[in-house]
């Protein structure tokens, strides 16, 4: 969640609401990233793609008026169905081509919390200046496999590993590898600037954080990765994001303990040694009120619990 | 895993080898509807669970290949849906011989990490003594599980949130208890069968392991639940309850004589487990039985574990 609200964001920084972009003028660019794994960029979540004799498994699919310009992009790597679409979270830059690549005989698999929240909706926000409702989504986008921890999808000589390890961006988020490719897609637990925390789908910084920390370990060193939004990186950019979360946290808790409002950080630029993570989505501010909301424990994530 | 070592264990007591499998021409593959859209499946092998619906079926384990045919028939007496998902809930030939034919047909096979692990490499099953079943070579990729998981997952068809469980090791390290929510029906896999457990030592299995899975999957199952086992007839939480008394009993009667110093060759000669005499079934008799659990129990041989890989 992020191209797409530029707009939104600009134009109404009290509560901002989703507007979607022009999808007729999308072009969706393939990148070869390592081995058998390819990036599509276009509008919203960054795209993985597995492809090979067996099949195309994807990572994510963006929104559904983009499915045939992905299946286009899709043909020229390679021409077989696309098998199993995984999705990195429930957020509708992500998971909106879910009904059409379903329609043409994909398998959908998530974190058992996607599905959930993609069949009751709910507000994807920060229970503060962001604030998206999103629908009920149709059965035929819900993901028909699900999992609490992992599942690992064996496809062109290739374990794929879908990984939750805890909440972070959202409670449903999946963190992909493709060890023989040596690529991880890390959704948007990881993105070029600043991390948005969905407090609304019982996402947490101080989750993010755990979640990183488990993740990295398990990277290895020369791994490609590629990010929710953004250009393909290198784990040692993910080592930095983690270093700003972790600095950013500190700093909102030690301000919060000295008594501070949200008012008195965004007058004082607690945050501003990150200005350069700023984007039109989130701004430092909207960070800092992100931050501010979480740890001041005013306004808990609504965590869906598993059965 | 069960009929199929019938014959050989009757004739050599000593080291089973040659399993003689039952005779597929003259099995018929009964249909039992269990409730709601679950129907069992009853053949030669594991007991067949599936879920029928608008959106297709989904199986629990498939036998022997050679009898893919005759199931496929039957499950058209069900629904003239494909098959979309099977679900094995281990690795043995008596549970996923069918794999490759329901593959070939458009199925995505699901199952525990560790169940395409001793796929992919075969193995020996057996309790590391004289128990040895046939040797099992390793399956050809297209019987493989395609998609696999440590812990669980459920695939959500015809309205039904069909949920895979693994607890621990049990019957083998890879089991799958199956979880048929809104029809109210589990299927138990090995984990539960109409009489003695076989412990598949060689791939991984444990009876303390088993006691802690049904331990905890009990809990989870509501009173008037029908239980589909891996082996018998359709049962009741109050049969796998019994059952679970009936293992801790014989595992604690063994525990006490290893404890006592006595070797397996006494504690058979004294038939320890002589009260559940009548528990023996298909090859599991009480002394293969006793032999098991004390080579677990005393600890000289122990299964090997498949780790699962970290990134």
């Amino acid at each position: 969640m992020w191209r797409s609200l530029v707009c939104a964001a600009l134009l109404a920084p009290a509560v901002a609401r989703a507007q979607m972009p022009d999808f007729a003028k999308v072009q969706i660019k393939v990148h070869r990233v390592a081995g058998s794994v390819y990036m599509l960029e276009g509008s919203g979540g960054n795209i993985g793609v597995s492809a090979g004799d067996d099949g195309i498994l994807i990572v994510d699919d963006q929104f559904a008026p983009l499915a045939d310009k992905i299946r286009a992009a899709l043909k020229g790597i390679a021409d077989k169905p696309v098998r199993f679409v995984i999705n990195t979270h429930w957020h509708f830059d992500h998971m909106g081509g879910n009904a059409p690549f379903a329609s043409t005989g994909s398998t959908i698999l998530a974190h058992d919390n996607v599905r959930k929240r993609m069949a009751s909706g709910g507000t994807v926000g920060n229970f503060g200046t962001l604030k998206f409702d999103t629908p009920p989504q149709v059965p035929a986008s819900l993901p028909v496999i699900t999992y609490s921890a992992d599942a690992t999808v064996h496809v062109n000589g290739e374990d794929v590993h879908a990984l939750h390890i805890g909440p972070g961006h959202t409670d449903g988020d999946t963190i992909v590898f493709f060890p023989k490719s040596n690529v991880v897609h890390m959704g948007d637990d990881f993105v070029a600037g600043f991390p948005f925390i969905d407090l609304g789908s019982g996402g947490s910084a101080r989750g993010l954080m755990k979640t990183l920390e488990a993740v990295l370990p398990k990277i290895p060193k020369d791994a490609r990765i590629i990010p929710g939004h953004g250009p393909i990186s290198t784990p040692d950019d993910v080592r930095q994001f983690l270093a700003d979360v972790k600095e950013s946290v500190a700093l909102v808790e030690k301000a919060l303990a000295a008594g501070k409002s949200l008012d008195e950080m965004k007058k004082e630029k607690l945050l501003a040694k990150f200005d350069k993570r700023a984007n039109a989505f989130i701004s430092t501010d909207v960070y800092t009120d992100t931050l501010c909301n979480e740890l001041s424990g005013k306004k808990l994530g609504v965590y869906v619990p598993h059965h | 895993m069960r009929r199929l070592a019938l014959v050989a264990l009757a004739v050599a007591p000593l080291a089973t080898r040659a399993q003689q499998l039952p005779d597929f021409d003259k099995v018929q593959i009964k249909v039992h509807p269990v409730a709601g859209a679950i129907y069992m499946l009853e053949g030669a092998g594991g007991n067949i669970a599936v879920s029928a619906g608008d959106d297709g079926l989904v199986v629990v384990d498939d036998q022997y290949a050679p009898l893919a045919e005759k199931i496929r028939a039957a499950l058209k007496g069900i629904s003239d849906k494909p098959v979309r998902f099977v679900i094995n809930t281990h690795w043995h030939g008596d549970h996923v011989g069918g794999n490759a034919a329901m593959a070939g047909n458009g199925a995505t096979l699901i199952a525990q990490d560790n169940v395409r692990k001793r796929m992919t490499a075969g193995g020996q099953p057996g309790n590391l003594g004289t128990l040895k079943l046939n040797e099992v070579r390793p399956y050809q990729p297209i019987a493989l599980p395609v998609i696999t998981f440590a812990s669980d997952v459920t695939v959500h068809l015809n309205g039904e949130d069909v949920r895979a469980l693994h607890i621990g090791p049990g019957h083998t390290d890879g089991d799958s208890i199956i979880f048929f929510t809104r029809s109210n029906v589990v299927h138990m896999g090995d984990d539960f069968v109409n009489g003695l457990p076989f412990v598949d030592l060689g791939s991984g299995g444990s009876v303390k392991g088993l006691i802690q899975t049904v331990e905890t999957a009990i809990p989870k199952i509501p009173p008037d639940a029908k239980i589909i086992p891996g082996h018998g007839p359709l049962s009741t939480l109050d049969d796998l309850k019994k059952y679970l008394q009936m293992v801790k009993d014989t595992v604690a009667a063994v525990e006490q004589g290893v404890r006592a110093g006595k070797s397996l060759e006494q504690l058979q000669k004294e038939k320890v487990l002589a009260r559940w005499e009548n528990q023996k079934r298909s090859f599991m008799n009480i002394d293969l039985y006793t032999e098991s659990v004390y080579n677990e129990l005393s600890g000289k041989k122990v299964g090997m574990n498949v780790p699962t890989p970290k990134h």
